[in-house]
């Protein structure tokens, strides 16, 4: 039985593999995404029990997708954190405005970033 | 004597001084001195800071009074020292009526006076006599003196002369209390003079803090920029090694050995990403810092560009785009720095390579034209958004798009690109092509035009690098027009009789220098001589003309030298000689210099004129700067070709010699206007909205107005304005219709919707030859003259023109030259067999 379903959105293709790697070996079953249109589609379809969105990324970027996420009842009860190379204070704070639940730096520690999924979806049950 | 003046003028000089009384002590009790008065008031006023003229105008009041003088000059030095102009006068009015009241007098003419003068106190005075000597006298001729003296006293700063007065008139020489007055007042001018040079050079050094503190702030920014980018590309490919790292430091026992490999592979990759960056960021601020060291060697630029595609071929293989290149048959040097000029052409096309999809192509061209060597790099993506086309080159332009993160790269690639260009003085910009990808050109110069340095003082300051600026336009614009490598302007010098050079491009500084060639002498002095052009089509062949007969043409072996002619006058030579393309000049090279002599003549006329009015030297630039710039967009070889349609449908239609001659010239110059035109209107690929298109209708009118000041033949001047009527007149400006419409301008007309039609332009795709000999022939009798479009057709028709990727390719071209060729060996060898027999004889 997998532990729960994760969306991860990079468009930087050695980002999900790596953790597609490191979060699927802790049980968890994962999906990725190279850009905002494909998360909102996969968000939609898939229903994850959480998504990891990169915001730097062609088109629509994390930001506006966090925004479209949360506008929709299908997904606006999944959980988003965000994932970025920006590490200003202003930066959190639009990420938390768009309705992200929370936010991780880059370069991140991926078996920190495993611990962080396991907290939210433990909080979110 | 002077009695008799200060009597003349007493009642004058009671009621002036009852004035400043009246002025200055509004009390009873006054200064029992009059002079001490003034002379108080006067530092008052300079300690007040009072208006210039006012304080020039006291004390020449001052003067007046004290020294019982009935007229009073004050003039002051020019910056540089060599005319003093009239700042105040006093008493000129009454005591000179009808003189030009602020005529300027040389530095010459002050010491020539002072000479001549008899020293007296702290001044010169001048007899009457000595003045009328004075070929430049201060005093126009006709002007009754009543006196017998001027008197001149020199305001000195450091023993040059600052400025000076002029006081008259006395009979004899003034007294001592006279003279020591004016040296005191002397003295105060240059108070005063000295104080507003203070003044005016604070005022500068505002200016200059304001533009550093603007320089500051665009500083600030642009470290604002770079943390932002830094942090963001940096951490990017940081974070994947950190991910991964740590990962496998985790996994290290159970991995498997695939996964380790393709693990080790992306921290590898990401690492050398990382690696680039740095090292872009580090040149960068090199560049930007100014503490690149440019070191400029001949290049080979054939040999770098193969280079450059060698060193990216990987890179081409593994984005699946083909790369073309296509280089000039003669390798095409420039003097730069080698490194630099790598990382350009890497950058460049690496940048192509990234933006063309699979199965796409970048085509690397190399051209050479006379003053800059043309490096175009094109690719099939999908173009750059008009409103970026000029941003594009600023640094970090692409981190605020979506670019950065679609195609990856830092932002600093294009910004290096222009970095090394700048250092080169050159220029680099983009433009869209039709349908397919973006087209970066770079120019690169080949800087080796040198202006002649007269030994006299000539034109003094900014106006002198003015005047060199504008010759070396002229030099750089013949070498253009005629290809060549080498070209120069020599100027006969009237009262010797002697040629020397006045600009040349490719010439040795020391031969551009002290190069004098008597008339007869050599070749440029028999061309002065016979008032005929010489056009050595091959040296080895013509040994009259061989290499040590002439260090002008030293290394080459075909050049012309053709009169310079202003009307009937011959005032110099043009020579040309080195085409760059490595061939000979052509009969038709011959016809187009001959044609320049006239107007370099005139232009060269107008800059003595001009030098004195700045605004026209500036519109006289501007319009040269137009003609390079046209040459610049469509390139000389272009040109040339379309050049040779139209005197070929000249001829066709029996214009005579000097229609052929404006054709030849006008063909060059018709459309600057259009450079005139913003950009993003100019090469616009959606369809012009109508404001849009009213701009770029304003062309003609815009090279019409450009051209005038150049004072070009009437002909010329219409096909300017006029090569945008239609024969049925619904063209513009003008509406012009028919007959109404020079045959020149009908030519250009049909010659120009070929050259348009066959290259990039508003909402149309890009035409090959034969589509666009169809639309015009579809457009006679409405567009154009059906008689023209048919010379037109026949035209093409004999100088073979067919299409060759859409670009036109004239066959004629080269067997003219082959008939040229073969015509001067017959004629050599028929001279030969000549002084042979001869010899037999």
């Amino acid at each position: 039985m997998k532990k729960g379903k994760i969306l991860v959105v990079d468009d930087e293709v050695n980002i999900t593999q790596i953790l597609e790697f490191s979060i699927g070996s802790e049980g968890f079953e994962v999906l990725t995404a190279q850009n905002g249109e494909e998360a909102i589609e996969k968000a939609r379809r898939e229903q994850p029990d959480l998504i990891i969105l990169d915001i730097m990324m062609p088109k629509i970027d994390g930001y506006e997708a966090c925004r479209i996420l949360k506008a929709n009842p299908l997904t606006k009860n999944i959980p988003v954190v965000l994932l970025t190379a920006k590490g200003r204070d202003i930066d959190k704070r639009l990420g938390m405005e768009v309705g992200a639940t929370d936010y991780i730096v880059k370069p991140f520690s991926p078996n920190k970033l495993v611990e962080r999924i396991h907290q939210l979806l433990s909080c979110h049950k | 004597m002077l009695r008799d003046i200060v009597q003349r003028f007493s009642g004058k000089s009671a009621e002036l001084v009852e004035g400043a009384r009246t002025a200055d002590c509004p009390g009873a009790a006054c200064d029992p001195d009059p002079l001490l008065a003034r002379l108080s008031r006067m530092s008052g006023m300079i300690l007040a800071d009072a208006p210039l003229q006012e304080i020039y105008a006291a004390i020449l009041r001052a003067i007046a009074d004290d020294c019982g003088a009935e007229l009073v000059a004050l003039r002051i030095a020019k910056p540089g020292g060599d005319v003093f102009e009239m700042k105040a006068e006093f008493g000129l009015e009454s005591a000179l009526p009808n003189v030009h009241r602020s005529f300027p007098v040389s530095r010459d003419t002050l010491l020539g006076l002072c000479a001549r003068g008899e020293r007296f106190g702290p001044g010169f005075a001048v007899g009457m006599h000595e003045m009328e000597g004075e070929r430049e006298n201060p005093v126009p001729p006709g002007v009754a003196w009543r006196g017998e003296k001027i008197f001149i006293v020199r305001i000195e700063e450091n023993g040059q002369p600052a400025g000076f007065f002029t006081v008259g008139f006395f009979d004899g020489v003034p007294g001592a209390h006279a003279a020591s007055v004016l040296k005191c007042f002397a003295d105060q001018v240059l108070l005063v003079l000295q104080k507003d040079r203070a003044r005016e050079l604070l005022r500068e050094k505002e200016r200059l803090l304001a533009v550093c503190r603007e320089e500051l702030d665009s500083v600030n920014q642009l470290k604002t920029n770079f943390l932002s980018v830094v942090s963001h590309e940096l951490r990017t490919p940081l974070t994947s090694v950190k991910a991964y790292t740590e990962t496998l430091l985790d996994n290290a026992d159970s991995i498997k050995r695939e996964t380790l490999q393709d693990f080790l592979r992306v921290m590898d990759e990401e690492t050398e990403r990382l690696i680039k960056l740095v090292d872009n960021i580090l040149n960068f601020s090199r560049m930007e810092t100014g503490h690149l060291k440019v070191e400029k060697v001949s290049c080979n630029l054939n040999r770098m560009i193969e280079e450059a595609h060698g060193a990216l071929q990987q890179k081409f293989l593994s984005a699946g785009v083909n790369a073309e290149i296509k280089l000039p048959r003669h390798p095409c040097r420039i003097d730069a720095d080698r490194e630099l000029i790598a990382q350009l052409l890497q950058n460049l096309m690496s940048n192509a390579v990234k933006f063309t999809p699979r199965g796409g192509r970048v085509t690397v061209t190399l051209e050479e034209e006379a003053a800059a060597a043309r490096i175009i790099v094109q690719d099939t993506g999908k173009g750059i958004p008009e409103d970026q086309l000029e941003k594009i080159f600023e640094r970090f332009y692409q981190v605020d798009t979506s670019n950065t993160r679609e195609y990856g790269g830092s932002g600093l690639g294009l910004a290096i690109c222009k970095n090394i260009v700048d250092w080169h003085d050159g220029k680099i910009w983009v433009e869209n092509v039709k349908d397919s990808g973006a087209k970066f050109v770079v120019l690169l110069p080949m800087k080796d035009i040198i202006v002649r340095q007269a030994a006299s003082a000539g034109p003094i300051g900014s106006r002198r690098f003015e005047r060199e600026r504008y010759l070396m336009l002229l030099v750089e614009m013949l070498a253009e027009f005629l290809q060549a490598r080498k070209a120069s302007i020599m100027l006969l010098e009237k009262d010797q009789q002697v040629l020397r050079v006045l600009a040349a491009k490719g010439l040795d500084l020391e031969f551009v220098q002290n190069t004098r060639l008597e008339v007869g002498d050599r070749i440029a002095g028999k061309v002065v001589q016979t008032g005929e052009p010489l056009h050595v089509f091959d040296i080895e062949s013509e040994s009259e003309y061989g290499r040590a007969n002439n260090a002008l043409f030293y290394g080459t072996h075909s050049f012309i030298s053709a009169p310079l002619k202003d009307g009937d006058e011959i005032v110099g030579v043009l020579n040309v000689s080195d085409h760059i393309e490595g061939r000979e000049f052509s009969r038709a090279d011959r016809e187009l210099l001959e044609a320049l002599g006239g107007i370099i003549a005139g232009m060269l006329k107008k800059l003595d004129a001009y030098e004195k009015v700045s605004a026209n030297f500036e519109r006289l630039k501007d319009a040269m700067r137009a003609i390079l710039d046209v040459r610049e967009a469509w390139g000389s070889r272009h040109l040339i070709d379309l050049t040779l349609i139209a005197l070929t449908m000249g001829k066709r239609l029996d214009l005579d010699e000097r229609s052929l001659t404006a054709l030849r010239l006008g063909m060059n110059l018709y459309d600057l206007g259009l450079m005139r035109i913003p950009r993003n209107i100019r090469v616009k690929r959606e369809e012009l909205s109508p404001k849009e298109r009213a701009v770029l209708r304003e062309h003609p009118n815009i090279g019409f107005a450009l051209t005038s000041p150049m004072g070009l033949e009437d002909r010329i001047m219409r096909m300017v304005r006029s090569h945008h009527e239609h024969f049925d007149g619904t063209g513009y400006p003008d509406g012009l219709a028919g007959d109404e419409i020079p045959i020149e301008a009908r030519i250009v007309s049909v010659v120009d919707t070929l050259r348009a039609l066959m290259s990039e332009g508003p909402y149309r795709r890009i035409y090959s030859l034969e589509e666009a000999r169809a639309e015009i022939a579809r457009g006679a009798g409405t567009l154009f003259d059906p008689r023209v479009v048919k010379v037109f057709a026949s035209a093409l028709e004999a100088l073979g023109a067919r299409d060759e990727k859409h670009e036109l390719i004239l066959d004629t071209f080269e067997k003219e030259l082959e008939q040229e060729r073969n015509e001067r060996k017959r004629k050599l060898d028929a001279l030969q067999r000549e002084t042979a027999k001869e010899a037999v004889r």
